[in-house]
């Protein structure tokens, strides 16, 4: 093997082991509802047959991912009885015997290869650190590999919350590592499997139709004929994943039932914790409109009779601004999302589709349906990619991490973990300045943390008074008697600022033309015939 | 060194500390006895109910065989504060009597945080402390991290203080203040303040008091063959006011017996199986059968005194700061192998002043600190800690591994082949005392094993600091040459 390979085996084994025993030793920690779903979904994989998965109804969690997720389960389904086959009887509600802890933890740990196998595959696609002239470039690709197979929003929602995003994110890199080296077709196979293992990521489908459609079909295609192979080449490779997964539910004429476990509408504009996007800072609008329109009369307030701070999840009525109807979020989100895949189209180079992947997945945060915080960490994970080539991308990638971070606090919420979080928290985030900030030669000063101005210094800060609050002053000074929900609203407003400025601002980072460092030969411009009229006048 | 690094170095450390609080306690669900987190619940019931001159005495109210308290005064006057904090939260937890056995998440909750505020306003104090003043690493950046890495994440301390259950960090903090503060000039009555605050709240500090004594004499006190009267006196002064200050309360009464709960002489040479000296020739002579009590206290008294007068000779002959470290490694460390009735805990004592030493000889300390782990493993068995054992055992060794690689140039590689091998051939032991059954005739065969082996490298690594000690004593002192 090559030497430089054989150093990024060594860096990306070295960070997993790392982030692996950090994560083992978080096992005994508080987990949510979502443990006892996936339990239940590997008992319903294991003892009923297929035709049964999405008719399931005896515990509340039905199965609400696409098809090819139940098999996932089903596969791990198998290892179970190794631990503890009382796991998979499906009547066994809320059984979380030791073992079931220690299978089920070990299993989110053991997905995560998946992620260390795309970590290694980015190193050697897209040569992260080859620019940098003062750090050797093994050092950032283990400060890369650790930044990833570490990371506090992954650990906190993975590990302690409990969910599988680390292996269903690898895979997403995976895509995005082999559109690096060009290998349009694979990129599409993977990304279709991931669309058919969580269709939340349907989010940045947008972004994949556009490039795959101008880059491979139209730049890679000489003349109409190449064009039309190419096409359907694209398709069969997007419709198999779909084929393999849905098919046999087509077959069992189970199609509309699985497309209503899979888009349940009835939700709510925001979940129980409102995510911090947009909808929240409209919320909040609208109870202040209506508490000054109640005291002073100047406008038409409506009455309801459910109040969206109650912490439930349900439909919500605005008081004074119009209420929002699924129709409405979808509009929304495609009219915000045009501009990154116009920018997309007119410069179309493999870094412009990174960085649309990241707007479509934060607009769509911003703007979506019922959306969850967690859905932030699709935005910053391949963000993390550019930032430690990129300044400009290093510094919203810094103030993302942060404020998306801290919105996702409010999950763990239980005494022991909450000194876990915040420690976990503080020692990642200042990893990631410190490591940033020496890539990039900016040390910071006594006001400014590295790479970013005083004004985001300035509001990082603030969130230590916002933390101490949240964590004990609203429970010590009693206000949770008066107003229960204030701390979560306080965590959302705030974020959802800080995220829409970086929304915004990531518009603006200049898009580049041709990627200077990847290794790889650059694409056949379309229209061959341009071409040849260049070489004859050189 | 940036702030970022530090606040990112100590929030992790803090992040650790609480995970490995997650796991259970040393006598969780274990009556009638429980362990060491009832025993210091049960002295902040003690110290908050009953007046001072009952504590240290039998009585109703305080039954002595029933975790008695066995520390000094500043552990009960501790154990007062949070019994005090404990009874404005929730009475349940300390009521005289009733709350023997008390166990609920919540009560958990507040002991972990007793023990996260002492580090924070002891330990890491003091581990900064040490960071800016330490006076052997001055100057070199990369030998300062080193000694402050060490420090903030040396695996035994955490586990024994946030998940078997103890203070230690408190003690030891102020030990590391002293022994810092020993090192310059206009601060050594300082250091000798701190050090009787150390002291008189665990008394097993008495294993560091005999060097920090001899070097605060041989340094301060002596100038060409003659006392200098005035640092003598004023040294006396503070440690003798210091003590008075602090037992005070209970000079009134009868301190005769807080000094029998001190030093309980009837106990025993050893309880458990520790990595001692004893413990190992028992194995070949049975000791307890052989001779009397007192007999076998005299044999301790006069083993222990031999052993530590090399160590504390050369240290008096040579004061350096070097010296100092290694004759605080070597005087406690042969307390611990020679002394009477040792638990397997006080290897802390000796792993103390090895932590300040860890990037001069960093193969042989980190070695040390990662067998003095390997001979706690019958105690992490017991109580239910092995998992976090392994998982803070494997990271502080690559921790180690990337410590040693920063310092290559200053290692022997046979060093480091020889500890490795050491290590690896005893990891077996650990593996084997979970996973088989020994023969019912020897039921302890592998904690033995465990204990003789950890005895054994600890003999080894004696006799080895003894030569760097030699080394250090002898060394001529060379004007131009700079030492590492």
């Amino acid at each position: 093997m090559d030497i430089r390979n054989y150093y990024k085996v060594i860096v990306v084994t070295l960070s997993f082991t790392i982030g692996a025993i950090v994560k083992l030793a978080l096992l005994p920690c508080y987990h949510s509802t979502d443990f006892e779903v996936h339990r239940n979904w590997l008992a319903l994989t294991h003892s009923l047959p297929l035709n049964q998965w999405y008719y399931e109804n005896r515990s509340e969690w039905t199965l609400d991912y696409p098809p090819l997720f139940a098999h996932f389960e089903y596969g791990l389904s198998k290892l179970a009885p190794y631990f503890d086959s009382e796991m998979l009887d499906i009547n066994n509600l809320n059984y979380a015997s030791g073992k079931t802890k220690l299978f089920q933890r070990l299993t989110v740990i053991g997905s995560e290869i998946i992620l260390a196998i795309a970590i290694f595959s980015l190193l050697k696609s897209m040569q992260i650190g080859r620019k940098n002239h003062d750090i050797p470039m093994p050092i950032i690709q283990l400060l890369f590999a650790l930044s990833l197979l570490n990371n506090f929003g992954l650990m906190l929602v993975d590990n302690m919350h409990f969910q599988y995003n680390g292996f269903l994110l690898g895979i997403l890199l995976l895509s995005i590592s082999c559109m690096y080296q060009n290998q349009y077709l694979m990129s599409a196979i993977w990304f279709s499997t991931l669309l058919n293992l969580k269709h939340i990521f349907l989010y940045i489908a947008p972004a994949y139709i556009v490039y795959l459609f101008y880059a491979f079909c139209i730049r890679q295609s000489s003349n109409w004929k190449r064009f039309i192979v190419n096409l359907i080449a694209l398709g069969i490779a997007t419709i198999v994943p779909f084929i393999l997964s849905f098919g046999p539910f087509i077959l069992m004429n189970q199609l509309p039932q699985v497309l209503s476990r899979l888009f349940p509408f009835k939700r709510g504009l925001c979940h129980a914790y409102w995510a911090p996007n947009v909808w929240a800072i409209y919320n909040v609008l609208d109870k202040g409109l209506a508490t000054i329109g109640r005291y002073t009369r100047l406008f038409q307030v409506r009455s309801t009779s459910v109040s969206m701070t109650s912490g439930l999840v349900q439909d919500i009525e605005h008081q004074v601004l119009p209420s929002i109807t699924p129709a409405i979020t979808f509009i929304l989100t495609i009219v915000f999302m045009m501009p990154s895949l116009i920018r997309l189209f007119r410069c179309c180079s493999k870094r412009t589709f990174l960085e649309t992947i990241i707007l479509c997945a934060l607009t769509s945060f911003l703007f979506g349906w019922h959306v969850h915080e967690k859905a932030i960490l699709i935005s910053i994970i391949p963000l993390s990619l550019l930032a430690f080539d990129s300044r400009e991308h290093a510094r919203y990638f810094l103030l993302l991490s942060t404020f998306g971070g801290f919105s996702l606090f409010p999950l763990i919420f239980t005494g022991p973990e909450s000194m876990v979080k915040i420690g976990l928290f503080i020692g990642y985030t200042t990893f990631l300045f410190y490591a940033l900030g020496e890539i990039h030669g900016d040390h910071g000063s006594t006001f400014n943390l590295p790479l970013l101005n005083r004004l985001e210094t300035f509001s990082i800060v603030l969130l230590i008074p916002l933390c101490v609050y949240v964590e004990c002053l609203h429970t010590i000074l009693h206000i949770d008697r008066i107003l229960p929900f204030l701390p979560l609203l306080l965590i959302s407003i705030y974020c959802s600022f800080f995220i829409v400025y970086c929304w915004i601002r990531l518009h603006t980072i200049e898009a580049h033309r041709e990627d200077e460092l990847t290794a790889v030969e650059s694409t056949v411009k379309f229209s061959g015939q341009l071409n040849k009229k260049e070489k004859k006048k050189n | 060194m940036d702030y970022l690094l530090f606040i990112g170095l100590l929030s992790s450390a803090i992040a650790m500390r609480w995970i490995v609080a997650r796991y259970p306690y040393s006598g969780y669900n274990k009556p009638p006895m429980f362990g060491d987190f009832e025993a210091q619940r049960h002295w902040m019931e003690v110290t908050v109910n009953l007046p001072i001159n009952e504590w240290y005495q039998n009585s109703s109210s305080n039954n002595l065989t029933y975790w008695g308290l066995d520390y000094p005064l500043l552990t009960a006057y501790h154990a007062y504060i949070c019994g005090w904090i404990s009874n404005k939260i929730n009475p349940t937890w300390c009521a005289l009597k009733e709350s023997h056995g008390h166990e609920s998440s919540s009560h958990k909750l507040f002991m972990r945080y007793t023990v996260f505020i002492a580090d924070l306003l002891i330990y890491y104090p003091a581990v900064f402390y040490v960071y800016r003043s330490d006076v052997l690493n001055k100057n070199v950046a990369t030998k300062k991290l080193t000694v402050l890495l060490t420090n903030l994440f040396y695996p035994l301390l955490i586990l024994i203080d946030h998940g078997h259950f103890q203070y230690n960090s408190i003690s030891l903090g102020l030990a590391l203040i002293a022994f810092v503060m020993a090192t310059q000039s206009n601060s050594f009555l300082t250091s000798a303040f701190f050090f009787t605050l150390s002291l008189n709240y665990k008394q097993m500090e008495l294993y560091h008091a005999v060097p920090i004594f001899v070097y605060l004499l041989s340094a301060y006190c002596f100038e060409q063959r003659k006392i200098k009267l005035k640092a003598f006196l004023s040294l006396g002064t503070i440690v003798i006011l210091t003590f008075f200050i602090i037992w005070v309360p209970v000079l009134q009464h009868d301190p005769i017996a807080v000094l029998k709960r001190l030093f309980p002489f009837e106990r025993g040479l050893y309880e458990d199986k520790v990595a001692n000296f004893w413990c190992t020739i028992n194995l070949v002579v049975k000791l307890r059968s052989k001779f009397t009590h007192e007999a076998l206290a005299k044999i301790c008294l006069l083993t222990t005194s031999l052993s530590i007068l090399p160590s504390c000779l050369m240290l008096f002959r040579r004061p350096t700061v070097r010296n100092f470290y290694i004759s605080l490694f070597n005087v406690s460390l042969c307390f611990y192998l020679f002394s009477f009735q040792v638990h397997e805990k006080t290897i802390l004592l000796p792993c103390l002043p090895l932590m300040l030493l860890t990037a001069t000889y960093p193969i042989e300390c980190f070695s040390f600190l990662q067998f003095s782990m390997i001979s706690v493993f019958p105690l992490m068995i017991k109580d239910d800690l092995v998992l976090i054992f392994w998982l803070t055992f494997i990271g502080f060794s690559i921790l180690a591994l990337q410590r040693i690689y920063v310092h290559l140039n200053q290692v022997s590689l046979f060093q480091l082949f020889f500890s490795i091998l050491c290590i690896t051939a005893t990891l077996p032991l650990l593996i084997a005392a979970i996973y088989i059954q020994p023969p019912s005739r020897y039921p302890d065969l592998w904690v033995v094993l465990i204990s003789v082996c950890s005895c054994i490298y600890f003999l080894i690594i004696l006799v080895q600091f003894h030569i760097y000690q030699f080394k250090e004593t002898t060394f001529k002192q060379n004007p131009i040459k700079k030492t590492n």
